[in-house]
């Protein structure tokens, strides 16, 4: 059984889509798998969408690897999106976390530019 | 789906009341007479916690979170060490072997459940 | 049923004696036996230790004693000898004794404990004093009263935090439990995730916490990862010394003060001039987070600065409020003077005395401001009577209601919170009584079985809202109609708007509930609130929704002693309305009142509006000027043309009541002394619209 399923979507304006799985627990026990999977994800797909919605345990290391991901793909031109943050314990999380206060990534001075906003 | 924890205590009335309290504030609560038998519970369930007291026979507390920590399913996993002893030697040798806090017995239902949250979110 | 711990540890304690008689009895015949020893350690600390969690005090304080002695054995600094065994033997029966008391058997012998204590405390080295028992349970640190303080919390974990099962997560959780908290992550430290290592902590926090503990409660949540994390706190508000006077906080000066940007740089920065934070961070100076962090401790502090109450212990001064009262009656009687002199100044074109008129006309309006100001208080004080309010009559009722208030902090003229209390409390009770439903009757109906009033208040213009919010079941509209039909308040055809109708609840004598309760609806319609919001010169207004709740908004004007109001004359009589109502001013000729056919309304930019003519309204002698004046005012939404002859312009107005003989005249507020001495009269504009109303719809239904 794999935590992290990763699927093609498609493409959109020629860009090509892919969508993966973010499985029930984004821990630090888990945190080795999924960047794996993130970094595959990444390197198949210019527009990348993580589906958080079904994640019910998350931790600070979970939270690393998300960010991690996403300034990879600011810094190669490749968009990472991630939905689902608004149920389950990710409102109480992020608060928790401080990252819904964020103006943007450090790696760019473009304000929208953070996955948590 | 509610935390699952072992409590590990040679005094059968301090696992009692670890045991009473924790259930009361809604964790699942295993318990195990001493180290061995906690490793070995361990080694057979899930348990997102371990509460260990230091001094029991067959194999203490220190060494209970040391084969813990090599254990790949409790690498991270909080344990929390019980002792009447708060002295700065045994944190250091408590922190040392892996433990993720203590609590100083004798404590109040109050104070366990404090400690357990601090290690549990 | 479970086995009460209690019992559980003493029926485990007659155990361990049982187990420590044979060690020691072992232990005598082999006094080197390092199992042996440290089987009678671990016997007397686990009674200790269980003794002093399940409340034994006295077993845990002697049996520390013994358990001293043998934890210098065990670390062989001194030897077992028999004296030694025969005393732990005789201790061991002490302890039982002890235990069997505790069962409620028999009394411990205490001079035969300290006895012993002594005897243990005999073998220990000379140096070492005996301390005080480790089983005595700390005294709470005295945490009531404490004041509230922010602190800026830097809390940056080691890498390898994770690996000692460290949850960051759950420590910030427990910072925000604290108090008031905002965190913001930093983020820079985060790599590319090719460069990620999975289980390395990089992420780090400054946390915002406002709080009333102390420092000391602060750094006991990082008590576990005090030696794996770096942890800096600094109060960030000193109590009363918060900034002096109007330095705010900058956010250069925070950045600086938490050391990420150097003075140098701030100061380079300062000197171009842009958004601080937006150059900083293009600079490259800064982090965004950084900036991030630092705005919120800059808002965090405006927030403490708010919630603070000006009044500070040291600087503030207790006064009686009728020294108040007499301070704003002189102030009223100064700007009557002041008007006079400016009047005089002006009709005497002299150019020194209209200077030293419009210096004293300047000071004065001051001194009004500053006068009026004292007199503000939070309405606070009495939202909070309203909660006890609210507790007491829904336990009575068997409800469950909660009063949410925001807006306690709203500044208000101390005679009008004092006189908003009657008709609050009775709004407030008749939402318990008739607007709230019973717990069962509201979960049927799907709603949340606790229900809600929602009470606020709110500046707006020279006014405050007041609003009363229900989550009850509304107005029933057909009752009222009912209601209003039966009591001749509304005629069997009319079909007023639910607006109108609702209003009716305020009318004299009205009452719809089925049963009379001790909360409300003794007699005492709701048409007491509306005379003592109008006595305030306020306003009513009510929302309904049937099922969902109801809502009264009460409008104030914010103080009963001056008023700016618009000065306009009827033949020799002056009149003063509250300016605050008036629209504007149009002209009526005789022409127009024709075209009107004979009903009072008034064209206004393709509106018709009904006026009054005052002159016919009190009934005055003489003649209507050729071209009279419409003075348009507008009040919760609704507008009517007040008719006078001229309009002579603003004016300064110092309230008197009229007195008791002249109380009930309809349309007459109060009255006023104008600059030449005369007396003018304040025209109740409220009660004057529901005059005009009446006349408009005879006129229209005749």
């Amino acid at each position: 059984m794999s935590a992290f399923d990763y699927v093609e979507s498609g493409e959109v304006d020629g860009r090509r889509c892919g969508r993966l799985h973010l499985g029930s627990s984004l821990t630090v026990a888990e945190a080795a798998e999924l960047r794996l999977a993130l970094m595959a994800a990444l390197e198949d797909c210019a527009v990348l969408t993580l589906d958080a919605a079904e994640v019910g345990e998350v931790d600070v290391a979970g939270l690393q690897g998300l960010c991690a991901v996403h300034r990879t793909g600011v810094a190669r031109g490749r968009q990472v999106l991630v939905t689902g943050l608004d149920v389950g314990p990710w409102p109480e999380i992020l608060r928790l976390a401080g990252l819904r206060r964020h103006e943007a990534c450090p790696l760019s001075n473009d304000r929208k530019n953070c996955l948590w906003l | 789906m509610s935390k699952h924890i072992l409590a590990v205590d040679d005094s059968r009335s301090i696992l009692q009341m670890v045991s009473f309290t924790l259930k009361g504030a809604g964790y699942q609560v295993t318990e195990a007479a001493d180290g061995q038998a906690a490793f070995e519970l361990a080694g057979s369930g899930n348990f997102n916690l371990i509460i260990t007291d230091l001094n029991m026979p067959r194999m203490d507390g220190i060494t209970l979170t040391q084969k813990l920590r090599a254990h790949p399913k409790y690498k991270f996993t909080p344990i929390l060490m019980l002792t009447t002893e708060a002295g700065e030697a045994f944190k250091t040798k408590g922190k040392a072997a892996g433990a993720t806090g203590w609590l100083v017995k004798p404590f109040d239902p109050q104070k366990l459940i404090g400690v357990v949250k601090k290690v549990l979110p | 049923m479970r086995e009460r711990p209690n019992d559980a540890f003493r029926e485990e304690a007659y155990e361990l004696l049982a187990e420590l008689e044979t060690s020691l009895l072992e232990l005598e015949d082999n006094p080197r036996d390092k199992d042996v020893i440290g089987r009678v350690f671990r016997a007397m600390h686990t009674i200790k230790g269980s003794g002093a969690m399940f409340g034994f005090d006295e077993i845990s304080a002697f049996t520390h004693e013994i358990e001293t002695v043998f934890d210098l054995v065990r670390n062989d600094e001194i030897l077992v000898t028999k004296e030694m065994v025969d005393l732990c033997l005789l201790a061991r029966d002490q302890i039982k004794a002890m235990l069997d008391a505790a069962g409620g058997h028999l009394e411990v012998d205490r001079s035969r404990t300290a006895h012993l204590v002594g005897a243990f405390r005999a073998f220990l080295p000379q140096a070492a004093p005996a301390e005080a028992s480790p089983a005595a349970i700390p005294a709470p640190a005295a945490a009531e009263g404490a004041a509230t303080r922010t602190w800026r919390i830097r809390f940056r974990p080691a890498h390898d935090i994770f690996a000692n099962g460290t949850n960051p997560l759950a420590l910030l959780r427990e910072l925000c439990e604290l108090g008031e908290a905002r965190v913001v992550a930093q983020t820079d430290l985060i790599p590319p995730i090719d460069d990620l290592h999975p289980e390395v902590c990089y992420l780090y926090w400054d946390v915002i916490l406002t709080t009333t503990a102390d420092a000391n409660a602060i750094r006991d949540v990082f008590i576990f990862v005090e030696d794996d994390c770096e942890m800096t706190l600094a109060s960030i508000d000193d109590g009363g010394c918060l900034d002096d006077g109007d330095s705010r906080k900058l956010l250069g000066e925070i950045l600086v003060e938490r050391g990420d940007l150097s003075a140098a740089d701030l100061e380079r920065v300062l000197t171009e001039r842009k958004r601080l934070g937006e150059v900083l961070v293009e600079d490259g100076l800064v982090k965004p987070g950084q900036v991030a962090a630092a705005l919120a401790e800059q808002q965090a502090l405006e927030k403490q600065r708010q919630n603070r109450p000006a009044a500070d212990a040291a600087s503030s001064l207790r006064v009686p409020a009728e020294r108040l009262d007499k301070l704003v009656d002189l102030v009223g009687e100064l700007v009557t003077v002041q008007s006079r002199l400016s009047q005089t100044a002006a009709g005497r074109e002299d150019a020194v005395l209209t200077a030293v008129a419009e210096e004293v006309e300047r000071l004065v309006e001051e001194l009004r401001d500053l006068t009026l100001n004292i007199r503000m208080l939070p309405i606070g004080t009495t939202f909070s009577k309203f909660k006890r309010l609210v507790r007491d009559l829904s336990r009575e009722l068997g409800k469950d209601i909660e009063l949410e208030t925001a807006g306690a902090e709203t500044e208000l003229d101390k005679t009008v919170i004092e006189r908003l209390n009657d008709p609050l409390v009775h709004i407030i009770r008749n939402s318990i009584d008739h607007g709230i439903e019973m717990p069962e009757v509201r979960q049927v109906a799907g709603k949340p079985r606790q229900g809600t009033i929602h009470l606020s208040a709110i500046h707006s213009g020279d006014s405050v809202v007041i609003e009363i919010r229900d989550d009850g079941k509304g107005l029933d509209r057909d009752a009222i109609r009912r209601k209003a039909i039966e009591k001749g308040l509304l005629g069997e055809q009319d079909e007023p708007s639910d607006h109108d109708l609702f209003l009716l609840i305020f009318a004299a004598g009205f009452s719809t509930a089925q049963t009379v309760t001790s909360v409300s609806g003794r007699g005492v319609g709701m048409d007491v609130v509306r005379r003592a919001i109008d006595a305030l010169r306020g306003t009513i207004d009510i929302h309904s929704e049937k099922g969902r709740g109801t809502t009264i908004r009460v409008r104030i004007p914010l103080t009963l002693a001056i008023i700016e109001s618009l000065l306009v004359a009827i033949g020799k009589d002056r009149f003063v309305l509250p300016l605050s109502l008036v629209e504007e001013c149009i002209e009526l000729t005789e022409g127009d009142v024709a075209a009107a056919h004979g009903r009072n309304l008034v064209r206004v930019r393709d509106q018709l509006v009904p006026y009054l003519p005052l002159r016919r309204w009190f009934a005055m002698e003489g003649a209507r000027p050729p071209i009279e004046q419409v003075v348009i005012t507008s009040l919760g939404g609704q507008r009517v043309g007040f008719v006078v002859d001229h309009v002579i312009g603003e004016h300064q107005t110092v309230i008197k009541s009229l007195g008791r003989m002249y109380r009930d005249v309809q349309g007459i507020s109060g009255a006023t002394i104008l600059g030449d001495g005369s007396v003018a009269l304040i025209l109740d504009v409220p009660q004057l619209l529901q005059g005009a109303e009446a006349e408009e719809k005879v006129a229209t239904h005749g």
